[in-house]
């Protein structure tokens, strides 16, 4: 055969299979790639992620957070804060209804019942969470009637709708719990029953793909979408290649590297949710050498932080110089950046009487040294953190100090950190919501085990001007002593305040109407359709 | 081989002779990624060192990387203003009460709106029996002036004036730029903003910058273009005129929101002044170009008598198939329009667009030109309405550009949602806020978008990067961080990851 | 005339440095270039210890850019890998040369080309070059020609859409005109695009024998193989499934083509034999509970290895550990089930995005850097016959992208204060290898 006929009749072969109904793909399904499974899909009990943006699928909660920031009725039709702002009442909306179980055809009412029991489980002290200090403020909680709750306050708090946005589970099969640990024979765990806008329909084993169906009778409104597959994958890039491929249709959280490939390719959207959060590395000032504020102020200027922006994270960020988020209406504009300056840190070091060098050039004075022991959370996202800290001791060897590093798995890191306080310095992240209250990490009455203030640190200026932004209803002065605050922590280095991050997800143009929560992520999914390609 | 020797050297000068040189094509880099002043210094180093000679070449691009940066501050300049206002009436909102000093500088916010009679209104309250510092008090009735003057009452702003002393050298300064911004007598107002001026020098007085911008300006209304950008070099756009203290923990600053529109404007006669010889001096495609932008910029600088002779000469130098002719031809629609000519505007326009509508990018750039000229939505609002409809229908390869200037139009409309759909497309969002890859007068009307929809943070995001690069942005920042505050719903939840 | 000859001499200077500015040309003139005669040699490794020697590190200058993917030349001539600049990322070539020095071999490095898709060119000034909104180009997934300078490269070339192209270093490259002729691609500059489909295509391997190009394509809507015959100028689709199945590698004879797919449970390893022929079969190799992926073939074709989830340790269900696998290229392993287990070697390995495993030339050594909780990546050796490993001391921290060159030159990246750079090491593979060709 002519070699031109082959040609025609391989392109006409070609341009069949791939114009044809050729498409393995259902134009109504969802496919989406994490990294990693999620541990549990039952609300309360999980606090990973991947868990909870599932769970946002699955179940509901009694209000929830609009795209413009306006508290919207999920689970209940209407509320009524008392004049004293100690009670609030739910009045439940009454077309709810639970997933069917495996075995029925229509769910149960969605009644008080569950909303109480709910509580309950979550508050009891044996239940295997950490929401129980988020709600301690709740006294009590009654039903009054089938679509009535009414919760009393311990006392009147401000904004205290935007709390009521944890999940409902379903009382009828918990009739026999008080509590919850995990290791419950519980239908929920293998099958959740949920009033989200999808239902559960299978995993077939606990690394496969989970399927989720469309809940008809969805109380908000039928989503568009008609099926949700949530797909595990064990390397961030591979769940890039396959995004880019067309494997999958949405990629949550797209590790830096590779958002400038993905970007490069027209038919997929990048989308950037930024969270208040900033990284920071915190000191222990019960260290006699931390408590000297030159030592704390010389190793921020002796790291470069914008390079390791640049580098490790693509650039994808903002450097801070204060303990908030450029986002927050709480930053201090005035207050400077630390540039990246050894030699101003080997002054402060001089100045701090640092002078004498041991044998392996570690500056000390006296008996003290400049070793410091930094532990590290392994559960992290291992490689980056090591990046992070890979760098940040070669900075500070340039100026002798050293930095030992302990490696423990996260519950033993969180207990070294705030429990027993057996640390030097740390690296992690702090994550607000727009109040940006940080009297929990700076004031000195939050020391002590269990505490946000893990440094100890101390400062009577602060503790004063924390007081008084707490009480004062005047917003021109909170936002003014906020100001001073930022401009003291600055100066008062109890942190080396580093950065704050966008994260990315990617998916594919055929998706639209996008909108994403920061921290749940698929809280709008009922408004995104699928736009049939041509 | 002679032959070939002498076509070989004649082809290598000739590619010599039309290539840019290497100073100028740095300057074009830094331009593409929006540094407009380094681009700049670059060209200026390289003019004084006589690495480069001032010919058609070096004036466009210093021209025409002006006009950039014009454009940069007329946009911040008018969002700075809604902004800085609308945080003094959510100020008013939760106080009820205003003190004196507030007072003022939402009656001066109201006069840069343009309700004057707002203004009026409250600013007569100061200037009879007003606890505050007298210099603050020569502001208010120098301000109870003007907006008298706009009003149609000229001989009261004129009586009330004279009450205003040397003595009060903002005040003093202020009421000089009125001479020039109200049209009343530039050289009066020179002389009066150079002495206030000298005052101010010799003090050493933090008015300082604003007074050098007002001189800037009364400069430019006297013709003076090169002086007056000379006098706002290094100028800081940044300090407040103001910083109100009413007890020791609370501190308001307010600045002079007359300053970025000058600033813009200063930037504009600049760029004329290099454009301008380009237009005459040259006949190919950068002429055209350069009358465009010059009407363009005689338009913002609402001195239509010299638009419209640009426009003409820039529709008799181009193409009729090309861009530069339909946006001339929106210049001269827009004059019609603003001298209340409504109908010859709607004409000229409408017959361009029908003209033109196969072609839904020009049809864009078109409208682009005519709604940043400072007509309003309801003058135009058929055209617009026909356009749109239109366009949305329309399917082609949208360019980045394209669909920024969707999102314009949409924001022009009133229609935000969709307006930051498009706004949102055509950013770059792996970096999402880094000027180098995002325009920043687009990624400013972003954060106004943003901010429009009370979300604040993403503005605040978008302010912080521009912030680093120019010098302006501080105003607006500390006026949506304010708005921020007073509407922030959170309850104080910290978590540790 | 002497005027006209002088005006033509400047104008070439002038010429040239415009032509020189757009490769960086690092001005150090090698020392005693010793040019690799056409010979080949057999060595016996059996009498050779295994260990590195003289680790370098290839960049000089430094620059705010992080270095991936190093790949070498089948020649060992020259070294390419990406180098990352923010959004855009470019190939950097280096050629290598060898010389003497003190009795044994050292290497020097000299960047000649980098590789990128530019859009403007413009010598004129235009209003244009006054807007913002350009586009620069992505590239990368390099790879070379066996037997020549020339390559290929996805890129968008700032156009929005990923395709195959190909350049070569050295310019009147044989292979790439040839390639010119057969195929007639579209040019862009100094590089010609092969693919054009409006998804992504990448991921291109050429065969051994340098005729056949194996890529990943998006066109089907989930991943599949495609098969490009130069001589011919066909396109055959190679893989059908309802999985995306992508990074190809052909075997060392050229005739089968292994490759992961991905599907509802995890990744497998499937191998196409006899790919393009009449009698092509697409045959399971792995197919069990864990993740199977980036499979490679030893230099003798012999096994396949690839990383695998699978932990002996840890917990399999949320394990994001990636260990090496090691079975028979015949398929005489078996394919699922506890059968599997044995093949298994090593744990708690760094898996890198697109290197593969990285052999030896003596099919009984590879490298790899480990994934150890309190460490950085420290880099081994491990004998899969002896199943034993030994550490090798680079003093170089978070290591990646090992790769070994066919004679046995390594090379890797690792992070050097805050960026990634690329680093070779020389083996006694390579030395001994290096006196037999220049003969003692």
């Amino acid at each position: 055969m002519k070699p031109i006929v082959r040609i025609l009749i391989m392109l006409c072969i070609i341009s069949l299979c791939a114009a044809g109904p050729g498409f393995a793909r259902d134009d109504d399904t969802l496919i989406y790639g994490e990294y990693g499974s999620p541990t549990k899909l039952v609300p309360i009990l999980a606090n990973d992620s991947i868990s909870i943006r599932l769970i946002e699928l699955l179940y509901g909660s009694l209000i929830y957070f609009g795209v413009d920031g306006e508290i919207k009725g999920d689970l209940a039709a209407s509320w009524l804060i008392a004049k004293d702002l100690k009670t609030v009442t739910f009045y439940l909306r009454d077309d709810v209804r639970w997933h069917p179980l495996p075995n029925e055809s229509m769910g149960r009412a969605f009644v008080a019942d569950d909303v109480v029991k709910t509580f309950g489980i979550m508050m009891h002290p044996k239940t295997v969470t950490s929401l129980q200090s988020r709600y301690d403020f709740i006294q009590s909680v009654r039903k009054i009637d089938d679509k009535t709750v009414e919760f009393q306050l311990k006392k009147p708090f401000l904004g205290v709708l935007g709390r009521f946005s944890f999940k409902i589970l379903p009382s009828f099969l918990l009739e026999e719990y008080e509590y919850l640990r995990g290791d419950e024979d519980l239908i929920l765990y293998e099958q959740p029953i949920g009033t989200g806008p999808y239902r559960f329909v299978s995993q077939k084993g606990p690394s496969s793909e989970i399927v989720l169906e469309m809940n008809k009778d969805y109380h908000l409104g039928k989503p568009s979408i008609q099926r949700i597959i949530m797909r595990p994958f064990a390397d961030q890039n591979i769940i890039t290649q396959t995004l880019l491929y067309g494997g999958i249709d949405l990629e949550v959280r797209v590790p830096p590297r590779d958002i400038g490939e993905i970007q490069g390719d027209s038919r997929f959207e990048l989308n950037p949710y930024s969270t208040l959060s900033y990284s920071f590395f915190g000191y222990n000032l019960r260290n006699p050498v931390l408590a000297i504020r030159e030592v704390r102020q010389a190793i921020a200027y002796a790291i470069n932080r914008q390079e390791m922006l640049d580098s490790f994270f693509e650039g994808k960020g903002q450097l801070i110089s204060g303990p908030f988020a450029p986002g927050s209406w709480a930053y201090n504009l005035d207050v400077a950046n630390i540039p990246y300056s050894p030699e101003e840190a080997n002054l402060l070091l001089d100045k701090a009487g640092f002078r004498d060098r041991t044998k392996d050039g570690i500056r000390k004075r006296g008996s003290y040294s400049l070793t410091f022991k930094m532990v590290v959370p392994i559960s992290k996202e291992s490689e980056t953190t090591k990046r992070v800290i890979l760098s940040f001791q070669s900075y500070l060897k340039e100026v002798g100090v050293d930095v030992e590093l302990d490696w423990l798995e996260w519950k033993a890191w969180t207990q070294a950190v705030f429990m027993e306080h057996d640390f030097d310095i740390i690296y992690a992240d702090w994550l607000f919501d727009d109040s940006f209250d940080i009297s929990s990490l700076f004031h000195s009455k939050e020391i002590g085990p269990g505490k946000n203030n893990f440094g100890s640190y101390r400062n009577p200026e602060v503790d004063a001007l924390l007081d008084e932004a707490t009480t004062t209803l005047d917003i021109e002065k909170k936002r003014t002593i906020y100001h001073r605050l930022h401009e003291i922590l600055a100066e008062d280095a109890p942190y080396t305040y580093l950065w704050t991050l966008t994260n990315y997800a990617a998916y594919n143009r055929r998706i639209r109407r996008v909108d994403i929560h920061p921290t749940r992520f698929f809280t709008y999914i009922k408004d995104w359709y699928i736009q049939e390609e041509d | 081989m002679k032959k070939f020797i002498i076509i070989i050297s004649i082809l290598l000068v000739a590619a010599r002779a039309f290539g840019v040189p290497k100073e100028i094509e740095h300057a074009l880099k830094l331009n593409r990624i929006n540094h407009f002043d380094e681009a700049l210094q670059v060209i200026e180093q390289a003019l004084q060192e006589e690495k480069i000679k001032p010919d058609i070449t070096s004036a466009y691009t210093i021209g025409r990387i002006l006009y950039r940066k014009g454009e940069l501050y007329r946009e911040m300049s008018q969002i700075s203003v809604l902004a800085q206002v609308d945080h003094l009436l959510q100020i008013r909102e939760r106080e009820r009460a205003l003190t004196d000093e507030l007072k003022l500088f939402l009656g001066i916010g109201y006069f840069y709106r343009g309700q004057y009679l707002d203004a009026a209104g409250i600013l007569n309250q100061l200037a009879q029996g007003a606890r505050i510092d007298a210099e603050l008090r020569s502001l208010a009735v120098v301000y109870l002036g003007a907006s008298y003057y706009r009003t149609g009452e000229r001989d009261k702003a004129q009586e009330l004036w004279k009450e205003v002393g040397r003595e009060h050298h903002y005040a003093y300064a202020t009421l000089g730029f009125m001479y020039a911004y109200l049209k009343i007598n530039p050289s009066t107002a020179e002389m009066i903003v150079a002495r206030a001026l000298e005052t101010a020098n010799q003090n050493r007085s933090g008015y300082r910058n604003s007074i050098r911008v007002y001189h800037a300006y009364a400069l430019m209304s006297t013709g003076r273009f090169t002086d007056a950008y000379k006098e706002i070099t290094g100028v800081d756009l940044d300090t407040p005129i103001y910083t109100y203290r009413p007890d020791p923990k609370t501190e308001i600053r307010f600045y002079d929101l007359a300053v970025l529109d000058s600033y813009s404007r200063i930037i504009y006669g600049e760029a004329i002044k290099n454009l301008e010889p380009v237009v005459s001096a040259s006949s190919g495609e950068l002429a055209s170009f350069a009358s465009f932008y010059v009407a363009q910029m005689y338009l913002h600088l609402e001195d239509y008598n010299n638009c419209i002779k640009f426009a003409t000469r820039a529709q008799k130098l181009s193409v009729s198939s090309s861009l530069t002719m339909i946006r001339a031809v929106a210049c001269e629609s827009a004059v019609y329009y603003l001298n209340g000519r409504e109908r010859r505007g709607q004409r000229t326009i409408t017959k361009e667009i029908e003209r033109i509508y196969g072609k839904p990018s020009y049809l864009l750039e078109l409208m682009k030109v005519l709604i940043s000229s400072g007509v309003t939505y309801e003058e135009v609002q058929d055209v617009i309405l026909e356009v749109e409809d239109h366009v949305y229908k329309m399917e082609w390869d949208r360019t980045r550009r394209d669909t920024a200037l969707l999102g314009e139009l949409a924001f022009y409309s009133g229609h935000y949602d969709r307006a930051l759909y498009f706004l949102e497309q055509s950013r770059d969002k792996g970096n999402k806020n880094k000027i180098e890859t995002n325009d920043p007068t687009f990624l400013l009307k972003l954060s106004y978008v943003y901010y429009n929809r009370n979300d604040f943070s993403e503005s605040l995001e978008i302010l912080f990067s521009l912030g680093k690069s120019f010098s302006g942005v501080r105003p607006l920042q500390d006026a949506v961080q304010s708005v921020y505050s007073y509407k922030q719903r959170g309850s104080g939840e910290a978590f540790i990851e | 005339m002497a005027g006209m000859l002088s005006m033509l001499i400047t104008a070439c200077a002038t010429d040239r440095t415009a032509r020189e500015s757009r490769y960086e040309q690092e001005q150090e003139a090698p020392l005693k270039k010793e040019e690799p005669p056409k010979k080949e040699v057999l060595l016996d490794y059996g009498r050779l210890e295994l260990y590195l020697l003289g680790i370098e590190q290839v960049e000089k200058k430094p620059g705010l850019f992080n270095s991936y993917n190093p790949q070498f030349s089948n020649d060992e001539r020259y070294l390419a890998f990406e180098a990352n600049l923010g959004n855009y990322k470019k190939i950097h070539i280096y050629q290598l040369d060898v010389i003497e020095q003190e009795g044994h071999y050292a290497t020097l490095y000299n960047k000649v080309k980098e590789v990128f898709l530019d859009e403007t060119s413009g010598a004129e000034l235009t209003d244009d070059m006054f807007e913002s909104f350009s586009g620069e180009s992505f590239n990368y997934e390099f790879t070379w020609f066996p037997d020549s300078s020339s390559f290929i490269f996805t890129s968008n070339a700032g156009l929005g859409e990923y395709n195959l192209f190909i350049g070569s270093v050295e310019e009147g490259d044989a292979v790439l005109k040839e390639i010119r002729k057969r195929l007639d691609p579209r040019e862009f500059g100094n590089y010609f695009m092969i693919t054009e489909a409006i998804r992504k295509d990448g991921q291109a391997k050429v065969s051994p024998e340098g005729k056949r190009i194996v890529f990943t394509s998006g066109r089907t809507g989930n991943g599949d193989l495609y098969l490009i015959d130069i001589e011919s100028n066909t396109l055959e689709r190679l893989t059908s499934s309802e999985d995306t199945d992508f990074f190809p590698r052909w075997s060392p004879d050229g005739r089968d083509i292994v490759y992961t797919t991905g599907g509802k449970q995890s990744h497998d390893i499937h191998v196409i034999r006899r790919a393009g022929t009449a009698a092509q079969a697409d045959e399971v190799l792995v197919r069990w509970f864990f993740d199977d992926v980036l499979p490679s073939y030893s230099p003798d074709g012999k096994y396949i290895s690839f990383y695998t989830t699978y932990n002996p340790e840890r917990d399999p269900f949320n394990t994001k550990r990636w260990g090496i696998m090691i079975v028979p290229a015949d398929g005489s392993a078996p394919e699922a089930g506890e059968d599997v287990i044995p093949y298994f070697h090593v744990p708690d390995v760094i898996k890198d995005n697109t290197q593969g495993t990285a052999w030896f030339p003596d099919g009984k050594h590879i490298i790899f850097a480990k994934n150890i909780d309190s460490d950085y990546n420290p880099i081994y050796i491990y004998n899969v016959e002896e199943r034993t490993e030994k550490l090798v001391e680079t003093g170089t921290d978070i290591n990646h992208d090992l790769t070994v060159s066919p004679h046995g030159l390594v090379s890797f990246r690792a992070q050097l204060f805050g960026w990634d750079r690329v680093f070779v090491a020389s083996s006694t593979y390579f030395q001994e290898y290096l006196r037999e060709l220049f003969g003692d």
